[in-house]
């Protein structure tokens, strides 16, 4: 199962239940709900979707947590340039 | 769900 981490140390915001992410690399701003801001915070260290998914369903106390949303989701931060596969 | 929101680039004015 691939591994996935932040790409580099971003600046980042939390306001108004959003997280704020400024890429000062490749000059972009993205914009999180809180829940995407959670994974990103946990991305820090080198994470699978499935350590994810683990993770949440105990945060939220919800069995519900589809493991499928939280691939799309890292899928789309790689696609934003924010994370990258583990090595 | 997690989701992103909006992504973009930034603007510089020179």
């Amino acid at each position: 199962m691939a591994r996935y981490v932040q790409k580099s140390s971003y600046e980042t915001t939390h306001l108004d239940n959003e997280y704020i992410i400024l890429n000062t690399i490749d000059y972009t701003v993205t914009k999180l709900n809180d829940v995407g801001g959670v994974c990103w915070s946990l991305l820090e260290k080198d994470q699978t979707a499935e350590s994810i998914t683990k993770i949440l369903r105990q945060e939220y106390q919800k069995s519900d947590v589809n493991e499928k949303d939280i691939e799309e989701f890292l899928s789309h931060l790689m696609e934003c340039g924010l994370v990258k596969y583990a090595v | 769900p997690p989701l992103v929101l909006n992504h973009r680039p930034i603007r510089f004015e020179t």
